[in-house]
């Protein structure tokens, strides 16, 4: 009976203990800003990219879909994507659930299945800057790895990030890499960047922590290519005659309230 | 300066109070996990795939058959990332990921609120689901001969499981009704309604015919295969390319208004380009192919035709 009290006591004082550290924490302002360290990192890794006009990569991609069930499962992608600026780029993925080109020439915008045939081309002038915002708020849709194919990659990841930190050193495919963890509104994302002279990235991971199951994108970059010159033909889109064209449904229309026919 | 629980009068009461601190604890976790389930889930949906929220330069509303494999409503179903999949821009507050999900906030909390009862989170994904894998099977594009042929089974009750009726097609008829059925009327005509599907007395037919769900018709619960989709602030329900809006007493039979966006068309939608133009005709509703993202979805038009 003694002990039991006693030891009634003891969790109660623990409970209080746990209370009141609850307490102190919560007056403790919540974590904010970037660590100079990772700072500096990003920073460098962005000017990295930055000084090239023109190179391209691959990324070997695992992306989770969640069932209604909630169970997990993994599809797996390949993207090859290249950019010369001021304008033109190109990028090609193949993934479990289909693939799509998507060219950008300067002039015009062109996204293609070529499982199905079908394609979608919007006119717009501009670089390839003013063309990746393009396709995000207007025709909704983000090309794979797109942060690394704005001129300011650091502005580009870090537009609504929170908080980053340091993670740790560790190697991705052999090479040796600082590891960087952000939290934003809708993601966690962490990034991998090599260590020493080319600070490059070489893994990017994204957790959508706003989704059921917080499936996650996970990217290997490999193969950057910063010498190869880019023909002018890689942006310029090429489409099979019989493949049948469709309209972008653009950010405009989506919102109208009584569409014309 | 300390907190006022940290001075107990007693060990009893000190006892006292961790026993009623557990307990409040307790309750307030339970009542707090009610709470988001029923309130403050935040979806994904099939946004990275409904309509922009698309995944990765990959499954496609022309595609599904072979190309579309599971896509339930995480990041990827597949296409290039309407939702921002793949990039950190593109999943920023004011688009990609962020950006879909406040649209869809105000239609979330309507489905739960209607008569089908508060819905969780597993719910809304299989009606989101369901809304992706409909027809799954017919819908794409035939490409060697651009035509959208739906299976025999196809159309309005196409999935359905229809007890005595399983296998029979629009226009079949039967002897005798269901065992289960409700006596609907609509237009000024008796129909005679069981699980989805619609029977009626036509003259010169002996028995019952199976026809298409005749708008006006109230019912008092959905055919069991059908998927929420949204316009401005209405809901409806797509089922197999019958449409139901919720009204008191239980759903009726709507022609869809033009607008509406379909992520899969009905089995049996039919290939018929106006102009050149790609258009899907079905049940006399007719859908435009757009590009919603990198993925293909489907708008309810007016009939194109001059």
């Amino acid at each position: 009976m003694r002990v039991a009290v006693l030891l009634m006591l003891l969790i109660g004082t623990l409970t209080l203990s746990m209370n009141a550290a609850a307490q102190n924490q919560k007056i403790t302002p919540p974590l904010s800003g970037m660590e100079e360290r990772v700072r500096s990192s990003l920073l460098a890794m962005s000017d990295y990219l930055k000084t090239s006009k023109s190179y391209s990569f691959k990324a070997d991609v695992q992306y989770d879909d969640v069932l209604p069930s909630g169970q997990k499962i993994q599809f797996a992608a390949s993207s090859d994507i290249s950019i010369r600026r001021p304008n033109g780029l190109f990028a090609h993925q193949i993934s479990d659930n289909g693939s799509r080109r998507l060219w950008f020439d300067g002039k015009q915008l062109t996204l293609f299945d070529p499982g199905n045939l079908t394609y979608a081309v919007d006119a717009f002038s501009g670089n390839t800057d003013k063309a990746l915002e393009h396709m995000i708020t207007i025709l909704r849709f983000t090309p794979p790895l797109a942060d690394f194919l704005f001129e300011d990659p650091f502005k580009a990841l870090t537009r609504t990030s929170k908080h980053g930190f340091w993670v740790g050193t560790s190697p991705v495919e052999g090479v040796t890499c600082q590891h960087f963890a952000f939290v934003d509104r809708y993601i966690d994302w962490q990034i991998w960047i090599e260590e020493g002279k080319q600070p490059l990235p070489r893994k990017l991971l994204i957790t959508y922590k706003t989704l059921p199951q917080a499936p996650q994108y996970i990217a290997i970059l490999k193969d950057w290519d910063f010498t190869t010159r880019l023909p002018d033909t890689l942006f310029r889109a090429n489409i099979p005659n019989d493949a049948i064209k469709l309209p972008f449904l653009k950010e405009a229309q989506a919102i109208t309230k009584t569409p014309t026919p | 300066m300390n907190h006022p629980i940290e001075q107990p009068g007693s060990p009893a009461i000190h006892t006292l109070l961790v026993f009623c601190l557990l307990l409040t604890g307790l309750g307030e976790a339970h009542s707090h996990g009610g709470f988001e389930a029923g309130g403050d889930a935040r979806i994904g949906g099939s946004d990275f795939g409904d309509h922009a929220g698309g995944g990765a330069f990959g499954s496609g509303g022309f595609s599904g058959g072979d190309n579309q494999r599971y896509g339930g409503s995480g990041s990827g179903d597949g296409h290039f990332g309407g939702g921002g999949l793949g990039s950190v821009r593109g999943s920023g507050s004011d688009s990609g990921v962020g950006h879909d999900w406040a649209e869809r906030t105000e239609t979330d909390r309507e489905v739960r609120n209607d008569q089908n009862g508060p819905k969780d989170e597993s719910t809304r994904q299989q009606d989101l689901h369901r809304q992706e894998h409909q027809n799954d099977a017919y819908r794409y594009y035939n490409q060697s001969s651009y035509t959208y042929y739906g299976g025999s089974w196809g159309g309005f009750y196409s999935g359905m499981m229809m007890g005595e009726m399983t296998g029979m097609m629009l226009g079949a008829s039967m002897a005798s009704l269901p065992r289960q059925y409700s006596t609907i009327t609509a237009g000024g005509s008796p129909y005679y309604y069981s699980n989805g599907a619609y029977l009626a007395q036509q003259p010169g037919t002996p028995g019952y015919t199976l026809v298409p769900p005749p708008p006006g018709a109230v019912v008092a619960y959905l055919p069991s295969s059908c998927a929420p989709v949204y316009r401005d602030q209405d809901t409806f329900y797509d089922c197999g390319g019958a449409f139901y809006q919720s009204v008191s007493g239980g759903y009726q039979v709507v022609i869809p208004p033009s607008g509406i966006q379909i992520n899969s068309l009905p089995s049996g939608a039919i290939a018929t380009p106006v102009n050149n133009t790609p258009y899907f005709e079905y049940g006399g509703v007719w859908y435009q192919p757009f590009y919603g993202g990198s993925d293909v979805i489907y708008r309810v038009v007016d009939n194109p035709k001059p």
